[in-house]
């Protein structure tokens, strides 16, 4: 499986991001994207989840144009109308398209350490709950590429570190997975980078040696 | 039975109609706010419901198709208008509104055909005729079919605008949703008038919001609501020669007001 980007161009009319971006990701890498606030992350991400037309250029899974099926994406806001009076589990089978069996939609809460509330109302549930909630939806979709959008930003430690062993388990099932992120020091088991500075892509294989060492020790710092 | 008993009747029959396929309609509309935006957009119909009875002598049908046709068309067309940033999606719906508004009153006061002005705007309950009837029933029925096909991905799209913005379902369901929505109108517009028929929408709903907590509960409080207060508004009305929608939009209003003071005391 191969997830590639034909010539893409993203951006608006008036605001160009970046053009002619050519690379492509194989199954089971990931790929962070870096860049200041404004730069295009969140752009880039809603173009690949087919929330916004590419400015220019194809997005291609296996050589034909991505479908909206194979993707999963969580954006970076959310403002959810939690109490329009449906649970969390109704709230997930509203994004899901293919049939699965009650046992398997218990697993995935239970995962997501979301088991006690698939009952619960949405408006009862905690911000933190409410991000889990969004991550069994996407999940649950059992999409190619799965999309984050800031995710770090956001979630709290608990989320944070299912986040992080659900990518590597997504890794080793094949599945391809782009995140953005504003903070280098979260980039350490990414394969690819593209940092964005508003007018420019740039693609790198692997981080550099150098950068490396400084996630390490921002890693350290950090504490994870 | 009298001619009077057999417009007691069809006005019974239209209006119970009307509110149980609307209900799931107000629903989206109250938590989709825009409860304000559909009592504008009602007045769509006028130009074609104005148009369709100079040309068709004022026969049922013709005002009918002539709602129906400019109420779809302009409400989809409202719905799809390119967002100019500044120029909110509101005011779109108030641009098409308004024209609408003055194309309908330019061409029923234009003195060709015998129109009424005041049945458009505040319906008469007790002159339904059998096409307006039979054209009620089948809206009510295809609101109430085309809703359930689209309530998961509109659903979806109201409560996580975020997340659904762009996926095709959520685009197509909100297609459907307005043209539904015009269609609903336009057979609420000879009962009770395009100023009133949002009444008939969202009133229901905005009752069962308050007290009901799951959706299926709501609905299911929205349609008994609202049958109720219809089907006494219409016997009341007749019985006392009073305007009949008028009086059920009073009571959905009184009734909503009183709750949410019970609520509100209660918290």
């Amino acid at each position: 499986m191969t997830l590639e980007f034909i010539n893409l161009g993203i951006g608006y009319e008036q605001k160009v991001l970046f053009c002619d971006l050519n690379a492509s990701l194989k199954s089971g890498e990931s790929l962070a994207i870096m860049g200041c606030n404004g730069a295009g992350k969140s752009t880039l991400l809603k173009t690949l989840a087919l929330r916004k037309k590419p400015y220019a250029g194809d997005i291609l899974l296996n050589g034909k144009p991505i479908k909206s099926g194979d993707i999963g994406y969580l954006p970076q806001s959310s403002n959810i109308i939690s109490d329009i009076g449906i649970s969390a589990g109704e709230f997930v089978k509203l994004g899901l398209n293919n049939k699965i069996t009650n046992a398997e939609f218990i697993k995935y809460f239970d995962d997501y350490e979301l088991g006690e509330i698939i009952d619960t109302q949405l408006n009862e549930l905690s911000g933190g709950q409410l991000n889990r909630l969004q991550m069994v939806r996407i999940d649950l979709q059992n999409p190619y590429v799965l999309l984050f959008d800031e995710p770090f930003a956001y979630l709290d430690n608990s989320s944070r570190n299912i986040l992080i062993k659900k990518i590597a388990e997504w890794k080793q099932l094949g599945k391809i997975i782009i995140v953005s992120v504003h903070d280098e020091r979260l980039t350490l088991e990414f394969d690819h980078f593209l940092t964005l500075d508003g007018k420019n892509a740039l693609w790198e294989q692997k981080m550099k040696a150098h950068n490396k060492d400084c996630a390490l020790a921002g890693c350290a710092l950090a504490g994870c | 039975m009298t001619i009077a008993d057999q417009q007691v009747v069809y006005a019974i029959i239209t209006i119970i109609a009307l509110v149980i396929g609307a209900t799931p309609i107000g629903f989206f509309l109250i938590n989709r706010k825009m409860s304000l935006v559909t009592d504008a957009m009602g007045h769509t119909i006028l130009p074609g419901a104005a148009l369709g009875a100079i040309i068709g002598h004022n026969a049922d049908w013709a005002i009918l198709l002539g709602a129906t046709i400019t109420g779809v068309v302009l409400f989809v067309l409202a719905a799809k208008m390119p967002k100019i940033a500044r120029l909110g999606e509101d005011t779109n719906f108030a641009i098409f509104y308004l024209g609408a508004l003055a194309t309908g009153l330019l061409l029923a006061d234009s003195g060709r055909g015998d129109v009424h002005l005041d049945d458009l705007l505040f319906g008469n309950i007790f002159a339904i005729s059998t096409t307006s009837l039979l054209f009620t029933l089948v809206i009510s029925v295809i609101a109430i079919i085309g809703m359930s096909i689209i309530f998961k991905p509109l659903l979806l799209d109201t409560i996580d605008s975020e997340y659904a913005i762009g996926l095709k379902s959520a685009i197509i369901a909100k297609q459907v949703f307005y043209a539904i929505l015009a269609l609903i109108g336009v057979a609420a517009f000879k009962a009770v008038g395009t100023l009133l028929a949002v009444g008939i929408i969202i009133g229901p709903s905005a009752f069962a919001i308050i007290w009901a907590k799951s959706i299926k509960l709501q609905f299911t409080v929205a349609a008994i609501f609202g049958v109720i207060c219809a089907v006494l508004g219409t016997l009341i009305g007749h019985l006392f020669a009073l305007k009949a929608s008028a009086l059920i939009i009073l009571f959905m209003v009184i009734s909503i007001i009183i709750s949410i003071f019970i609520k509100n005391s209660k918290n």
